[in-house]
């Protein structure tokens, strides 16, 4: 009988649902037609011949495979380096009683509310100057808000960190760095494993960085060959949405999978301050 | 924690340095621009000088930037608007315990992570003349005639406003469901037996218990909207005719489209400092709870 009733507001929210997630259907609907199906009067909304797919999608991985090959290699630069730096930070501003910590976290902070057009302009007259116009170049430039973002973060995962381990351990003799190679890092998978999933989103979405600091185009991620689809064959929509949503498929993934990483990571670090 | 001495500093100094190198440097380095005629002759020529306020006088003669600030305040306006409202109305929803809730959690979470050129590159096609929404619409016979939804000036950048309520209908949502699950069953209990239900429930309980939460959303949610490029350089780059122009898109026009990087730098500047006033007036606000 309750179960029954409850029911009902699964069906209630479906109304919002479907709307949010209306777009990304959408783009899978659009990548099974060809472009005139897309443009037809009135509008399909269900694909009329979904073998359509067929052609769209093996064309889409033809010209985008390589690009694909460069998104990888930023996003996993970024994974690393931002795994690399914002949990030692973390842990150190969490847990260490830095004198000079108050100022360390105003610097995270402070980078965080910055738009990315406060620090582009130079980013790319520096870069220039010393030929980082390049996927390094573009795997620093977004990590350099993604450290910041994922410093914070963890932080307020490191403070709920029991001392009393980090204590014992000290007792022990362990050295700073074996504690937190060995009891700090496995004990924060959880933690871990949300600024992962951060760090991976970030760097597979980024599109301004790649936009302004690549100018060889075989260096181009997904997100700056796909823009030039638009400019380039405008007509060949179908392509563009078979490419967009195999673009969007991990990021999707890593929604679906890891939302409760995800949640947690946002709420943690919002209401910090 | 004592007795690590300065061996500590070593955990947070490769991240501060880090950061200081690739973001606070550039920052500075970004107001100084401001100040110096740099543009892509002056590069090549090595002849930029300072020029005191110059490009701050050109920029606030410009009706462009007039018409930039106008579109920034709409956008920030009606976006942060709509989408708390809805975002509000979907949490209260959630915070019922009904069938198959955290997978439709999950399905509300995608706008904010989807590649950001695959949700512009669909509201494009939404938006364009022949575009979904044109033909849906004349399809019920709704329109006779197709809405320029983004090849008309004057109605570009509320287009780009109803994308961008949607691009931020989660973080709305997140934020506010995280803050009512925090409210307890038991305060509920005691309303209901005072005899509260329903919208009056909401409004003399739940609101002013949510209140920081509120007012965290609503400052996060305004720092996110006014720094707002992606989408709006996918769906229409700023036009027709600059007409759809948020700060952060006319600074990286300004730069990277007229080579004038000392101008679009102290439109950066600009916003920056919108930006820290919005976040200080809106803390007062905080800090007088």
């Amino acid at each position: 009988m309750r179960d029954k009733n409850m029911w009902k507001w699964t069906l209630i929210a479906l109304i919002p649902v479907i709307f949010i997630v209306f777009p990304i259907y959408y783009i899978l609907v659009g990548s099974m037609m060809t472009t005139s199906e897309i443009f037809r009067q009135p509008p399909y909304l269900f694909p009329p011949s979904p073998k359509e797919a067929i052609t769209n999608y093996s064309t889409a991985f033809r010209i985008l495979s390589r690009y694909a090959l460069n998104s990888l290699i930023i996003t996993f630069g970024v994974m690393i380096l931002v795994l690399l730096l914002a949990p030692a930070a973390a842990f150190a501003l969490a847990k260490l009683r830095l004198k000079l910590g108050n100022i360390f976290n105003f610097v995270f902070v402070l980078v965080q509310m910055l738009p990315i057009t406060a620090t582009i302009i130079p980013l790319y007259l520096f870069f220039r100057e010393f030929k980082l116009t390049n996927i390094p170049g573009v795997i620093l430039a977004i990590s350099s808000f993604s450290v910041p973002f994922i410093v914070i973060m963890l932080t307020s995962y490191m403070r709920a960190f029991p001392i009393q381990l980090i204590e014992s351990a000290q007792i022990d003799g362990a050295s700073l760095s074996r504690i937190y190679w060995k009891i700090v890092l496995p004990l924060s998978m959880p933690a871990l494993t949300t600024a992962s999933l951060f760090a991976f989103l970030q760097g597979w979405g980024n599109f301004v960085f790649p936009l302004t600091l690549l100018q060889d185009d075989s260096l181009y991620p997904l997100s700056i060959r796909l823009f030039t689809f638009v400019s380039e064959f405008g007509v060949q929509w179908n392509y563009l949405m078979a490419g967009s949503f195999v673009y969007s498929i991990p990021s999707i993934i890593v929604i679906l999978v890891g939302s409760k990483f995800l949640i947690s990571g946002l709420t943690a670090g919002a209401f910090k301050e | 924690m004592k007795g690590f001495g300065p061996k500590r500093y070593f955990f947070v100094l490769p991240a501060i340095i880090f950061t200081i190198l690739f973001a606070i440097y550039p920052l500075i380095y970004n107001v100084v621009l401001s100040f110096k005629d740099v543009t892509a002759i002056t590069l090549i020529q090595k002849n930029t000088r300072f020029i005191g306020l110059s490009n701050y006088k050109e920029i606030f003669m410009d009706p462009i930037f007039r018409r930039t600030s106008f579109n920034t305040l709409m956008f920030t306006v009606f976006s942060i608007l709509f989408q708390f409202i809805i975002g509000f109305l979907i949490a209260l929803l959630f915070n019922k315990n009904f069938p198959l809730r955290d997978v439709m959690i999950s399905l509300v979470m995608l706008p904010w992570f989807i590649p950001i050129l695959v949700s512009g590159t669909v509201f494009k096609l939404f938006f364009m003349d022949m575009g979904l929404i044109n033909r849906l619409l004349l399809s019920f016979r709704l329109i006779t005639k197709i809405i320029p939804w983004i090849t008309d000036g004057n109605i570009a950048i509320y287009s780009l406003i109803i994308a961008n309520i949607w691009l931020g209908i989660p973080f709305n949502f997140i934020m506010l469901y995280t803050g009512l699950k925090g409210i307890s069953e038991e305060l509920y209990e005691a309303s209901e037996i005072d005899g509260a239900i329903g919208i009056k429930k909401t409004i003399y309980i739940t609101v002013p218990l949510l209140k920081p939460v509120i007012i965290s959303t609503l400052l996060l949610g305004a720092i996110f909207t006014i720094k707002v490029f992606d989408l709006v350089w996918i769906i229409t780059g700023g036009g027709p005719g600059n007409a759809s122009h948020l700060f952060s898109t006319y600074s990286y026009q300004l730069a990277f489209g007229n080579y004038n990087f000392g101008l679009g730098s102290a439109v950066s500047v600009i916003m920056i400092l919108i930006i820290v006033s919005v976040t200080i007036i809106l803390n007062l606000i905080r800090i007088e709870d």
